[in-house]
């Protein structure tokens, strides 16, 4: 396990896990917490509901200390576990807006950064977000695992508990969706 | 790399360094059971869903009494809040064992309650303080319903794509024995939300 602390706002690297293992759990968790945080606000969109759901993770494995884990593996699970926790997420939310109480639902975080030349950029990525999460969420989590944290297919395969040949349609069909809303050839 | 991929590659760059590290609530040290803390839209949405979900005994009640008789009410007007789990959804009433299971979303749980003890009659509302939670072996329990025939509860976990089948026998107000074994999970289809129970075929049905 890589027991270096991520850079404020790095992107976390994905072979972290083949450094010696952490001293436990909720250490590992400590120790990415950060990161974790950045990838449910990926998915979630939201800082408070993000944290929310990592909080929540910490809270069962604090629960549940007994866990064991293969040596190296606490990374990916923790991943998995927050992927879990950010799918309940785009559950209830569903169900909201279902029964009609969707503009309850909190602004999304602002993609953009400080400086004023980085204005027309923020809101090129504000419609490449805005594009992402209308798309299902077995392809925004494909896509995510794949150009935000980098893992291979196989990777992202063992996270998702799909096949790699699932992970590479998933991909491509969600590219092409992403491109086809952005109005770009993909 | 396409177009369309360098974008994302850098928006989704751009939301990850949004989020600072001095932004960031701490995790507390002992973060299991009930002490965690809840921000956002969860920390008013929970008490706003769960004053909703769970069992509201209004002062309906109390003029329904005024209607049939002269004598003054026994329970002052108002409401009874009852805790249960985090963002409770569904409830259902098992009369024969005199329990409403009302399922929390969020520690994946029923919580049982005493109607006995708790409702809108009681003068003693010891029940109404503590319910007990019985795990429902997946993600998201969201809709909840009762086969009485057969002692039977059946929850769809939402996230799990599983229905939990409980037995309602050993599992109630009065007797929480077999509440906390594993129960019976029937896979389903994807994402399941609600059910019902048709008590002529015992057969519980489910939405997704």
């Amino acid at each position: 396990m890589d027991r270096l602390p991520l850079a404020d706002g790095a992107r976390p690297a994905v072979n972290a896990t083949s450094a010696p293992a952490a001293r436990d759990l909720a250490d590992t968790f400590r120790l990415h917490h950060a990161a974790l945080v950045r990838l449910a606000v990926i998915l979630v969109r939201d800082l408070p509901t993000a944290e929310d759901v990592i909080q929540d993770v910490f809270a069962r494995i604090q629960a549940r200390p007994d866990r064991h884990f293969e040596p190296g593996g606490e990374l990916a699970y923790l991943r998995v576990c927050v992927i879990n926790g950010c799918r309940s997420v785009h559950r209830r939310r569903a169900l909201l807006r279902r029964i009609g109480a969707g503009r309850t639902l909190p602004e999304p975080l602002a993609v953009h950064d400080s400086a004023e030349d980085e204005v027309i950029h923020a809101e090129e990525r504000r419609q490449v977000i805005a594009a992402l999460a209308a798309l299902p969420i077995r392809r925004r989590e494909v896509l995510v695992l794949r150009y935000y944290l980098g893992m291979s297919e196989a990777q992202i395969a063992a996270t998702l508990g799909i096949t790699q040949g699932t992970v590479k349609s998933t991909a491509a069909r969600a590219i092409a969706a992403l491109a086809k809303q952005l109005g770009e050839d993909s | 790399m396409t177009r369309t991929e360098e974008r994302l590659t850098d928006a989704l760059d751009a939301v990850g360094r949004a989020v600072k590290d001095h932004d960031l609530r701490p995790l507390p040290d002992h973060a299991a059971g009930g002490s965690r803390q809840r921000t956002g839209w969860q920390r008013w949405l929970a008490p706003v869903s769960a004053a909703a979900a769970v069992v509201v005994i209004a002062s309906f009640a109390v003029f329904a009494a005024f209607g049939h008789s002269p004598r003054p009410p026994a329970i002052a007007p108002g409401r009874i809040v009852i805790p249960v789990g985090g963002y409770p959804t569904g409830i259902a009433v098992d009369s024969s064992n005199n329990t409403a299971y009302v399922s929390s979303g969020t520690d994946g749980t029923l919580s049982l309650i005493n109607v006995l003890t708790c409702n809108a009659s009681a003068v003693d509302r010891a029940g109404c303080g503590h319910a007990h939670a019985a795990p429902t072996g997946g993600s998201d329990p969201i809709g909840v319903a009762v086969d009485e025939q057969t002692h039977t509860v059946c929850a769809a976990n939402g996230s799990s794509d599983t229905v939990a089948v409980i037995n309602a026998a050993n599992c109630n107000a009065a007797d929480t024995s077999g509440c906390q074994s594993r129960p019976v999970l029937v896979r389903v289809g994807a994402e399941p939300e609600f059910l019902a129970v048709d008590p002529q075929r015992q057969t519980p049905f489910t939405s997704g």
